[in-house]
């Protein structure tokens, strides 16, 4: 039922289904991405396979199909790639933050009074601070390195949940068939679980799919700032870097180096396109009474 | 005739949010309630909005702990019960709640709604017959079995409030509690879920108490009824007794607020003014009320064989 349902859903709105088909392509381009661009480095299939170590870029050629950025790593390589490695942070660091905004959240919930002070207070203290630069900061404490950076993006990223989900289940726990539970004889537990959770989850899960994108667009930021992947790495938000003395071409040509700057930042682009249209249709998706 | 439920001088406080330090003040909700349930009969409990009728209930079910008194269920004192004798006493005491809109899970299936209660106390573990059973209970409250997998959003609220019935009857209780079952439905559909409570309770030799504000409902289907104003019983008698001598002027103007065809309304109670500290706390809206009202609690008392009224113009003995 809830099959027949995504697929109505989805097939019924065009905007989502652009954002359905968008973010297939990209998860293809990511499942396939030894087939798409054999992998020249065993020990890190991460690492761009290098062709020289001139520093012009060359354009698109039978050899580097989309040209190649500054001392011609493969464009190519480094957007398909790129692809798996944008879904591998933007899923992990959504779902950590998702499981601990969920505990956070939950537990301030369920035990009130100090306990959730405290925890609310907390959030309020990481909501104080504008996201991106706490998230600089953390990246910068720990060192730069991909794992680091998904740390310091979780510990941004969890407070929205947290209070998300406490809110939801405050006025979840009110409600009548919360209480029906408990004069059937249901554990704590069990009403937690059957009752509250999933009937407060679901905005926490729509907020999740739209922050995926969002995720993937602030860790192209560090990247670029030179917090996150190390040169040569397949990251977006490092091809965006290692273009910035390229955005302008020559006096003659300023749109020489076109390129550098618009491959991996279409596949930016789009990816969070996708997410953000495909986000939408999940909240009608995840409401039952919208059948 | 035994009572299966007896409540004894209940009191119920809550205490206002106070930012940071100590209790905020006090609101009694209910005040020396003393009620009792006899078996196998529908005790009609009447009110106004806000009387203490739900909470009463709250403190039944176990939802609210009673501030003082005692509740006995088939005996039982419900206070200090461990989980597992909480347990023990939903399986014979039931709730149908108000709103049926509210009351069932939005994400549960008819059949996961009514597996529900089973689940909680191991009952019809067979798949088989736990199947047969649901398709029973769905038709003894006048639904089709085909309903079992639809979700509660696809039903109107008359059906909806049929679910909730066959839901607090999954775990075959001997005691019901309807919390204003009807008062959110259509006129319409009131008739049909009364009758069927009405067929219930035969069928089921169920002991029921019915919390309502409509008389014209509570005439239908109670056997007694008790009459609440502000926390306080000011009268008890049966249901037949009660309509033909009300004795509380609280009674007595409820009964003739009833609008009926062709007779023009009557004229409204008062505004309730301010709280009387120490006396009858209807004495503010009354057309009786006299200095002796004001001084002292009325002690509620027989007034006839099982008439009961907490005023100062009946004592014992006053009505033959």
């Amino acid at each position: 039922m809830l099959k027949n349902r995504i697929f109505k859903r989805i097939y019924t709105n065009k905007t989502s289904l652009v954002g359905f088909i968008l973010v297939s392509f990209f998860l293809l381009v990511a499942l396939f991405a030894p087939v798409l661009a054999p992998v020249q480095n065993p020990h890190n299939p991460y690492q761009m396979p290098q062709k020289s170590y001139a520093i012009a870029p060359q354009p698109p050629s039978a050899q580097n199909w989309l040209g190649t950025t500054e001392q011609q790593y493969d464009l190519y390589y480094g957007v398909v790639w790129g692809t798996r490695l944008a879904f591998e942070v933007g899923i992990t660091v959504t779902f950590f933050a998702f499981l601990i905004g969920l505990i956070v959240g939950a537990v301030a919930a369920y035990f009130g009074g100090k306990v959730d002070e405290v925890l609310m207070r907390l959030t309020d203290v990481v909501f104080a601070v504008p996201s991106l630069v706490l998230a600089m900061v953390i990246a910068a404490m720990l060192g730069p390195d991909i794992k680091n950076m998904m740390i310091a993006l979780t510990a941004v990223a969890w407070p929205s949940y947290a209070r998300l989900i406490r809110g939801d289940i405050l006025s979840v726990k009110r409600r009548d068939y919360v209480t029906a539970a408990r004069t059937l004889g249901a554990s704590g537990p069990r009403i937690l679980l059957r009752h509250i959770l999933p009937n407060s989850i679901y905005p926490s899960v729509v907020v999740a799919s739209l922050d995926i994108g969002y995720v993937v667009l602030t860790a192209a930021s560090l990247s670029f700032l030179g917090l996150g992947a190390q040169p040569g790495t397949a990251d977006w938000g490092q091809l965006i870097a290692m273009a910035r003395n390229w955005v302008l071409g020559t006096a003659q040509n300023p749109l020489a180096y076109w390129y550098t700057v618009a491959v991996p930042g279409a596949a930016i682009f789009l990816f969070v396109l996708g997410w953000n249209l495909l986000g939408d249709a999940f909240r009608d998706i995840l409401d039952p009474r919208q059948a | 005739m035994s009572a299966c439920v007896e409540i004894t001088h209940l009191y119920k406080t809550y205490y206002r949010h106070k930012w940071l330090f100590g209790k905020g003040s006090a609101v009694p909700v209910l005040k020396d309630v003393t009620l009792s349930l006899p078996q196998n009969r529908v005790l009609g409990l009447v009110g106004e909005s806000g009387c203490g009728k739900s909470t009463l209930c709250k403190v039944l079910l176990g939802i609210e702990k009673p501030t003082a008194g005692t509740v006995l269920v088939n005996g039982q004192d419900i206070a200090g019960l461990d989980r597992a004798g909480r347990k023990k006493i939903c399986r014979h005491m039931q709730v149908v709640y108000q709103d049926p809109y509210s009351s069932l899970d939005p994400r549960m299936t008819v059949r996961q709604l009514l597996s529900e209660p089973l689940d909680i106390h191991g009952l019809h573990p067979d798949k088989k017959q736990r199947e047969q059973f649901l398709q029973d209970l769905l038709t003894s409250v006048g639904l089709a079995p085909s309903y079992l997998d639809r979700y509660p959003h696809e039903f109107s609220g008359g059906q909806r409030q049929r679910i909730s019935i066959a839901r607090a009857l999954a775990l075959d209780p001997q005691i019901l509690i309807a919390d204003e079952p009807v008062s959110a439905l259509d006129v319409s559909v009131q008739a049909q879920i009364l009758n069927l409570l009405s067929d219930i309770k035969k069928a089921r030799k169920l002991s029921m108490l019915f919390v309502t504000h409509d008389f014209a409902v509570a005439r239908f289907l109670c056997d007694d009824i008790a009459v609440m104003y502000k926390g306080r019983i000011v009268e008890m008698a049966p249901a037949d007794e009660l309509f033909a001598k009300p004795l509380h002027p609280y009674t007595q103007a409820l009964l003739r607020a009833v609008p009926q065809v062709g007779r023009p309304l009557a004229k409204p109670l008062a505004e309730p003014g301010a709280d009387v500290p120490n006396g009858c706390a209807f004495a503010p809206r009354c057309e009786r009320a006299s200095e002796k009202c004001r001084q002292a609690v009325p002690p509620f008392q027989a007034a006839a064989p099982q008439h009961f009224c907490a005023c100062v113009q009946f004592t014992k003995g006053d009505v033959q």
